[in-house]
């Protein structure tokens, strides 16, 4: 008999056991459900900062409907109660949202115009230094100007001096440039040697290249109509060459001179009487351009 | 009879209180009916005027006539009921749409920015662009 009793009894305490789980509160699903939401809501960031009131009157619907759960079991009037807070706290999402968003224009707004202030101030910025570089520019410009302006004065004066320094030499413009003309009494018939009355000539002439080293010269030897053609050219070249030494001797250097022996030709008077003889057993002298360079050669 | 009645007199005042106790946290249902409109017409004035919102606030309206009908009926806790989902719902319509605004300008000042910022990062750039005179 005892030994019968022990498994009876296990098996009622078991029962008891069961019986005890079943009278825990039954659930009520749409108060669970607000009591989700509510949770939510409740951890939500922007909901405890900008809408605790709202917040609160969803908490009161909600302990409201708890009440008529475990107090009254009330279905229908929970299930009410439990819709008003669910509500509520949609109330207070929605609410939560807006005020974040204010906010979030509030202070983009600032940044806004700050960033416009920014803006603004670049721009101006911008412009000031492109109105400096616009200036910097214009500057280099007159400068550059400028300088080119007094070059090709530089250039006229160093000209008009070059011109007022040969007029005594009586220099005549011609399409070669400058051409000083030697003649009267410069050479005898047949001869290349230099005469007496050569000299000051040439020391002018010499004294006028050292006074403008960057010109040279071309010395071009001329001869009368006596003799043949082919030792008047020879005698021409000896003729150029005497003044080119005479240059030299006086200082000038001998690349700056160049020579050229013309004979006969080009007369500038007649060779039918004395004196005209005379004009034509001469040299010319030929001035370059500031570059050294002669205008055309022939 | 008459004493069975007597016996019970102080439990029904008992009830009574308790019912006048539980309703006391909330509005009368006239007194509810006049917050419910009120709040309607406050959501409907505020222009919660999308779509969403526009079927939840003709729930709500919808409610409140039912609200009117029970009242009329003497159905008081119908009323009452009604009344206050009406009042819920009218608020949930005006708190989202109000949200909604919100929401949609933030963005759109947010895109506003977010150009500047371009502006002042292509300001920046022509500034360091060196220019040859």
């Amino acid at each position: 008999m005892k030994t019968q009793w022990t498994p009876l009894a296990s098996s009622l305490a078991t029962v008891l056991v069961l019986a005890a789980c079943s009278t825990t509160p039954p659930r009520n699903s749409y108060l669970d459900d607000a009591h989700r939401s509510y949770d939510q809501a409740n951890m939500n960031a922007d909901v405890s900062r900008y809408a605790q009131a709202e917040l609160a009157r969803a908490r009161e619907a909600l302990q409201r409907a708890d009440t008529a759960w475990s107090e009254k079991r009330d279905a229908e009037e929970t299930g009410h109660l439990a819709y008003l807070a669910s509500q509520r706290t949609q109330v207070a999402m929605n609410m939560a949202e807006q005020r974040a968003a204010d906010a979030r224009i509030e202070s983009a707004g600032v940044e806004r115009e700050r960033l416009r202030a920014d803006l603004r101030t670049r721009e101006a910025q911008v412009a000031n230094r492109n109105a400096q570089m616009a200036a910097a520019q214009a500057q280099f410009a007159q400068t550059q100007a400028q300088n080119a302006q007094a070059l090709a004065a530089a250039e006229a004066e160093r000209a008009n001096r070059l011109q007022r320094e040969l007029a005594v030499l009586a220099a005549k413009p011609t399409d070669h440039g400058l051409v000083v003309m030697l003649q009267d009494v410069l050479f005898d018939t047949g001869q290349a040697t230099l005469k007496e009355g050569a000299q000051s000539k040439l020391d002018q002439l010499a004294s006028v290249l050292k006074n403008h080293p960057e010109r040279r010269v071309m010395v071009e030897g001329f001869t009368d109509s006596v003799g043949n053609a082919d030792s008047n050219l020879v005698l021409s070249r000896a003729r150029a060459e005497s003044v080119r030494n005479a240059l030299m001797a006086r200082g000038v250097p001998g690349d700056r001179i160049e020579t050229r022996g013309n004979g006969q030709m080009r007369p500038v008077a007649s060779n039918s009487t004395q004196a005209g003889r005379q004009q034509n057993r001469r040299v010319e002298v030929v001035f370059s351009d500031e570059q050294g360079k002669f205008a055309s050669v022939n | 009879m008459q004493s069975e009645l007597t016996s019970r007199a102080p439990a029904l005042a008992l009830m009574a209180a308790a019912l006048v106790a539980g309703c006391s946290t909330t509005a009368a249902p006239n007194e509810q009916l006049g917050i419910s409109r009120t709040t309607i017409e406050g959501a409907q004035s505020a222009g919660a005027s999308d779509p969403s919102s526009d079927m939840a606030l003709a729930l709500a309206r919808e409610k409140l006539a039912q609200a009117d009908a029970a009242a009329r009926a003497n159905d008081t806790l119908k009323a009452r009921r009604l009344a206050e989902q009406a009042e819920v719902d009218a608020l949930v319509a005006r708190s989202k749409s109000s949200a909604d605004k919100s929401r949609k300008a933030a963005a759109e000042l947010d895109a506003s920015l977010a150009t500047l910022r371009e502006e002042m990062t292509r300001a920046n750039t022509a500034t360091t662009t060196p220019v040859r005179p």
